[in-house]
């Protein structure tokens, strides 16, 4: 594989959010405001990258049968990490997105790829593939965010956009307009899909439960994680 | 008692682990499509959550708190949870093999289900008692559980519907939850009312 | 066969113990900084809500001074020359998603200076509007007695009345630190 490829396989072609519909907790419970859905793609972002490096780096070390918890035990180590950091530098951010800060550790995107990909790739290559994820990630939170924050209180970034006419619909920051908007979205990506006839359907196959689901030779459009 | 049940309706209706605080969206979407499965996994789910709590609880107060050590939370808690879902395994396997046979097919989609660890993280968090955490964490559970319930219902239902090429699938299911979540707003404010706390 | 038995267990407790040894390091190094951040944005607050006052001394709370559904939970004074200026309140009650945490300032005279909320989690457009300015300005300069008439938000009263909960309570802490001093 050239890459290339790999950077942008993560952003595009298997977004992990919008085409492979992982990590959905995080996509919905933090996207009321685009500075959040910044801040969470970034934390991922890099737990992702670090974890997919040193779970490539000790690929040989790792016996199969406790693999799962080892990885849980390195992504976990770096999600605090990222968190303390986080709390130490950017305490406002640290604050808006609390618990879901903690739960990076099972968001199934890291996990997926430390599974799917670091496990059986190069050292460079899972880096490579990392940020692309991490972009793939980080890019639909924000426009999940940007949607939800210019709908829901009318501003971006928390600059005022909206023209002052416009009274806010409040609905877009609450729970129903977080599915609203993540459904509108996914559905958006699947027309543009039909068209460029690309259509693959992978959502399950990139879970790191694969082997032992039984819901994914039944669920064809994934979503279990 | 008064408080007690003002808490679990709390955790049940109006804030929802599923529905109101985003936990857990993954099996929500994944396995409600049919009844009896959404049944399986809300109760797998329910068990597995009282008794992370009532472990991880002791383990943070009597060992991390005392120690400072509130920064290990997420990695103790987590390999917490893998290990005893991994027991319950294999002592379900041993004593209740029906139950087992039942119940597990679900066992790996609950290690990495965020409404766990994060149910166990927000009860050490929000400073509650023993036995308020685990009322806390079967309200928990018995919410999710609730959520599946219905939303395998809703999904039946739209089995039979005409639906837009490009809504099918994961989009309708969506904005379906979109809706059902707005049904359960409107328990906000609830348990205080009935219970005057 | 043996070596299958004794190599997965041992690489997990290796793991564990790399991983805990890092995070140690990584708590040890940023924790002077996650301190200094909180001490600052405790500061910018109190400073807010008491403009007068140039320090701050937090004053000692054997417990929580409760009133109504309102309590005080932390109480610091503050100073300006050495002279006491008044006093900054954290309170809180509970409102329609949770705690409602509120800082008021109180003068000597017993005037309300500022009223600020900190944290909450209503519901955003509807109880958030109670930490608008709009909102908490009404009670700058105001006594107890006025505090008290100030109107609840229309369709926000529950929180509205989490907030007045709070400010009755930091008068209750107040009026039991003046008894205390005569």
């Amino acid at each position: 594989m050239r890459n290339r490829d790999i950077l942008l396989n993560g952003i595009i072609k298997e977004n992990p959010t919008l085409v492979l519909v992982l990590g959905t907790c995080p996509t919905l419970a933090v996207t009321t405001m685009a500075v959040n859905g910044l801040g969470m793609g970034v934390a991922t972002m890099a737990v992702l990258i670090c974890s997919n490096i040193v779970i490539s780096l000790l690929k040989n070390v790792i016996p199969d049968k406790v693999r799962i918890p080892c990885y849980i035990v390195v992504i976990s180590g770096f999600v605090t990490i990222v968190s303390l950091l986080m709390e130490a530098l950017a305490p406002g951010l640290y604050k808006s997105l609390g618990l879901f800060l903690s739960l990076i550790v099972v968001n199934c995107i890291i996990l997926g790829r430390a599974e799917m990909f670091a496990a059986k790739n190069t050292v460079f290559h899972s880096m490579l593939d990392g940020i692309g994820m991490g972009l793939g990630f980080t890019l639909a939170l924000v426009l999940i965010g940007s949607i939800r924050e210019i709908l829901g209180s009318g501003t971006w970034f928390g600059m005022t956009v909206m023209p002052s006419f416009f009274t806010p619909i409040t609905i877009f920051m609450l729970a129903p307009g977080g599915f609203f908007v993540f459904g509108c979205m996914i559905a958006l990506v699947n027309k543009l899909r039909q068209k460029n006839d690309s259509l693959v359907h992978n959502g399950c196959m990139n879970c790191p439960n694969v082997h032992h689901c039984h819901n994914a030779q039944e669920a064809q459009e994934g979503g279990c994680c | 008692m008064a408080f007690y049940l003002a808490l679990l309706l709390d955790t049940i209706l109006v804030s929802n682990v599923v529905l109101a605080q985003f936990l857990g969206i993954c099996p929500f979407l994944g396995v409600s499509k049919k009844l009896d499965s959404a049944v399986g996994m809300g109760l797998s789910v329910t068990c597995v959550l009282v008794i992370s709590t009532a472990v991880t609880w002791l383990i943070n107060h009597a060992f991390l708190a005392p120690n400072n050590l509130g920064y290990l939370q997420t990695l103790v808690f987590i390999l917490v949870i893998a290990f005893l879902v991994q027991l319950l395994e294999i002592s379900m396997k041993k004593f209740i093999p029906s139950l087992h046979r039942a119940l597990g097919i679900y066992r790996p989609l609950i290690t990495t289900n965020c409404a766990v660890l994060g149910v166990t993280i927000s009860a050490v968090d929000e400073g509650l008692d023993f036995l308020p955490s685990l009322v806390f964490a079967l309200g928990s559970g018995l919410g999710f559980l609730l959520a599946m319930v219905l939303f395998a219902g809703v999904r039946g239902k739209m089995e039979r519907c005409n639906i837009p090429q490009s809504f099918r699938g994961m989009p309708i299911t969506l904005i379906a939850a979109s809706i059902v979540a707005m049904a359960f707003m409107g328990f906000s404010g609830l348990a205080d009312g009935i219970f005057g706390i | 066969m043996n070596k299958d038995m004794i190599k997965p267990p041992v690489v997990l407790t290796l793991i564990c113990l790399i991983v805990t040894a890092a995070l140690v390091l990584t708590y040890q190094f940023t924790l002077p900084m996650i301190e200094a951040s909180k001490a600052a944005a405790a500061d910018a607050s109190r400073r807010e809500v008491l403009a007068d006052a140039t320090e701050f001394a937090e004053l000692p709370m054997e417990e929580a001074i409760t009133a109504g559904i309102g309590q005080v939970t932390a109480i610091s004074e503050g100073k300006a020359n050495g002279q006491t200026v008044g006093w900054v309140f954290t309170c809180s009650a509970k409102g329609y998603g949770g705690a409602v945490v509120v800082m008021c300032g109180i003068d000597t005279n017993g005037a309300l200076t500022k009223v600020k909320v900190t944290e909450h989690s209503e519901t955003p457009g509807l109880g958030s509007k109670v930490a608008d300015p709009s909102y908490t300005d009404q009670f700058s300069g105001t006594d107890q007695a006025g505090a008290a008439q100030i109107d609840a938000i229309s369709g926000v009263t529950y929180t509205s009345t989490a907030v007045k909960a709070s400010i009755e309570a930091a008068y209750a802490a107040y009026e039991e630190m003046a008894k205390e001093e005569n």
